[in-house]
């Protein structure tokens, strides 16, 4: 028989078509985002850790990102050293678009979703230390803040592993609205400043897992939870290579894990008091949640290690319920006496028992 | 047995004396009562998640050294003194659950380099509803589904299959809060007792390699009831039913380790023989009519 072989060369197409599809749109234009934070953490010698971003007059070495190495061709205008004069920075235009692309600009969507993007991702350093323009609209933090008070106050950890630190808090949140806005709770993670993971609530940040938190429920819209990976080595941090999510095998991110899991537990015990089946015994809970206040976020680096605490003022329980029994035709005839047919089975047995209270046992 | 351990242990260099005990004390603390008295651990903390029953817990500690927290232990675990080397008994009186292993998990994840784990869980559940292997083997799929490990086949899960379906769960959570950390829990305590139901214990010391050549030294792998695995036969500890005199007949020939003398009365050799191993670890109960 004649043998015939396949071929096993490379697609170079193949490689091409993974740079150009498998990364999202947002995630390109994150990505040169991102090179611009990268050279503000190196001129401003930010100091990143536990999430202050405070300028530190220590100086900071090294603090690039490898990026993959990518050619691109450019005129030779663009490499002149010479032609650095007037206003500094890179202006990127692209003109030729895929026609998927062009499609997506077109839908109408992008704006809002790249602009939500970008203020979860770098919220540490919009406002403040860097403003992003996005068709010349400005787009704000959209930072998420820890609630305290006398009664309340979140939990925090630290530890170092392999050259990286880790702080991770959880607590309430702070109340936005007289409420608490469900999609902004959950789990932050922040690799050098840059949140990959914002306001999680599925397995990989412990919700629902066999080993972990309950499944996630909106009484646990309360919840604030954040995580800061730092290091002087940023192929060290628990990032996916986009850096827009987080890599599940890393050993720091495995330790973390188990850890976030333990220091959010006494938060969702309070939350499980604050929502009982009886409302009327969430009520010290519920009162104390209502208190708390920002706490800025410049603030949680000074804190020492605690676990979340929480001292709702229980008053004791003076009433006890009743409940019985009675036939249906009974409980019609004293609706008709009062003439009140619609009244409730529940307002006829308040009713009935208030009557005997003020006629047979007066005080 | 534990206390017998525990002195090999301080012996060998463990400074037990400066441990902290963590446990759940209930309103009894025998095993409080016994750290303190005869290892002589100072730091001590029960946890304690009915707040109903919080004065009555208060009023029943036996020493002032222990601090008592109002909280379940999972909400414990994670405030342990980094600073320091643990002693942690999850003392439960029920069969383990996913809540029990997030605890165990999280013992892994925060105990430090040095400190000793213990565990204990109900596997004797004798309620209806848990008696087909069907019945079992969907209850463990429910609460720890991702650390039954090859355990696939329902006839994995009989009744008498319940401790080592246990203690497989049990060592799974431990190393899955181990892991990231470059220590491992190496395995000194597999007991399995009747207390009213059938209990299992598993214990062991959280630790690299130089613990483990520290253990060795200490020749506490030499006992009979150390298993330095979990893989085979937990150690069982069967307690013969003896009359205090049958007790003090007995004990006035212990050791007993040359030629066995013949028995003043009708006693079955693996009584005898039972007795022989655990005498030195049984408390001697008596009445007192006051």
């Amino acid at each position: 028989m004649q043998q015939k072989y396949a071929s096993a060369k490379p697609r170079k197409q193949f490689f091409v078509q993974m740079f150009t599809r498998d990364i999202s749109l947002e995630d390109c234009i994150l990505d040169l985002i991102d090179n611009s934070f990268d050279s503000l953490i190196k001129v401003s010698d930010l100091d990143l850790s536990a999430g202050s971003l405070i300028p530190t007059a220590t100086a900071r070495k090294d603090r690039h990102i490898k990026l993959p190495s990518i050619e691109v061709s450019f005129n030779k205008q663009f490499v002149d050293p010479s032609d650095f004069s007037g206003k500094p920075g890179t202006s990127i235009t692209i003109s030729k678009l895929h026609p998927e692309i062009q499609m997506r600009i077109e839908e109408g969507t992008l704006q809002r979703s790249l602009e939500r993007t970008i203020s979860q991702a770098y919220t540490l350093f919009l406002d403040e230390k860097a403003r992003v323009l996005l068709n010349d609209k400005e787009v704000t933090s959209s930072l998420v803040r820890f609630g305290e008070s006398n009664a309340i106050s979140f939990g925090k950890q630290s530890f170092r592993f392999n050259g990286i630190s880790v702080d991770l808090y959880a607590g309430l949140a702070e109340m936005e609205k007289n409420d608490w806005e469900t999609a902004k709770a959950g789990w932050y993670v922040i690799c050098n400043g840059r949140v990959v993971v914002a306001a999680n609530k599925d397995q990989i940040t412990g919700w629902g897992a066999d080993d972990g938190l309950p499944i996630w429920h909106t009484k646990y819209r309360l919840f604030l939870g954040l995580a800061f990976f730092n290091s002087d080595s940023p192929e060290l941090l628990p990032w996916t290579t986009s850096k827009r999510g987080l890599n599940r095998e890393s050993s720091v991110f495995i330790q973390a894990r188990t850890r976030m899991i333990g220091i959010s537990r006494p938060v969702i015990s309070f939350l499980n008091n604050m929502y009982k089946s009886d409302p009327a015994e969430s009520l010290p809970e519920r009162e104390i949640a209502r208190q708390v206040k920002a706490v800025e976020h410049q603030d949680l680096v000074k804190r020492p290690e605690s676990s979340f605490k929480a001292s709702p003022k229980r008053t004791k329980k003076t009433t006890k319920r009743i409940l019985y029994e009675a036939e249906e035709r009974d409980i019609e005839r004293i609706k008709r006496r009062l003439l009140k047919p619609k009244m409730t089975n529940g307002e006829v047995g308040r009713r009935t028992f208030d009557y005997f209270l003020e006629n047979e046992c007066p005080e | 047995m534990l206390i017998d351990s525990f002195l090999l242990l301080s012996a060998a260099g463990f400074n037990l004396r400066d441990y902290r005990y963590t446990g759940l004390g209930a309103t009894y603390f025998v095993d409080f009562i016994l750290f303190h008295k005869l290892l002589g651990i100072n730091r001590m903390c029960s946890a304690e998640h009915d707040l109903g029953a919080a004065k009555r817990v208060i009023f029943n500690k036996p020493f002032d050294c222990i601090e008592i927290v109002m909280d379940k232990i999972g909400n414990v675990i994670p405030s342990l003194d980094q600073q320091l080397k643990h002693i942690l008994w999850l003392d439960y009186d029920f069969q383990i659950d996913g809540e029990v292993i997030t605890d165990i998990k999280l013992a892994g994840a925060y105990l430090t380099e040095g400190s000793i784990f213990l565990i204990t869980v109900d596997v004797g559940n004798e309620a209806k509803e848990f008696n087909r292997p069907e019945e079992i083997h969907n209850y463990f799929l429910d609460q720890a589904g991702a650390f039954l490990g090859s355990m696939h086949s329902t006839d994995d899960f009989t009744k008498a299959q319940l401790p080592r379906i246990n203690t497989e769960i049990i060592n799974r959570a431990i190393k899955s809060g181990l892991s990231g950390r470059n220590l491992k829990f190496i395995p000194l305590y597999h007991f399995l007792y009747a207390d009213g139901h059938q209990m299992l214990t598993i214990g062991g010391i959280i630790g690299g390699l130089k613990t483990k050549r520290t253990l060795t030294r200490s020749g506490i792998f030499k006992n009979f009831y150390i298993r330095q695995d979990l893989d085979g036969d937990p150690y069982e500890i069967r307690v013969p039913k003896l009359s205090r005199k049958e007790r003090q007949y007995l004990d006035s020939m212990m050791p007993a380790t040359g030629k066995q003398k013949e028995c003043a009365f009708e006693l079955p050799l693996q009584d005898i023989e039972a007795y022989k191993e655990i005498y030195r670890f049984m408390p001697v109960y008596a009445e007192l009519l006051l």
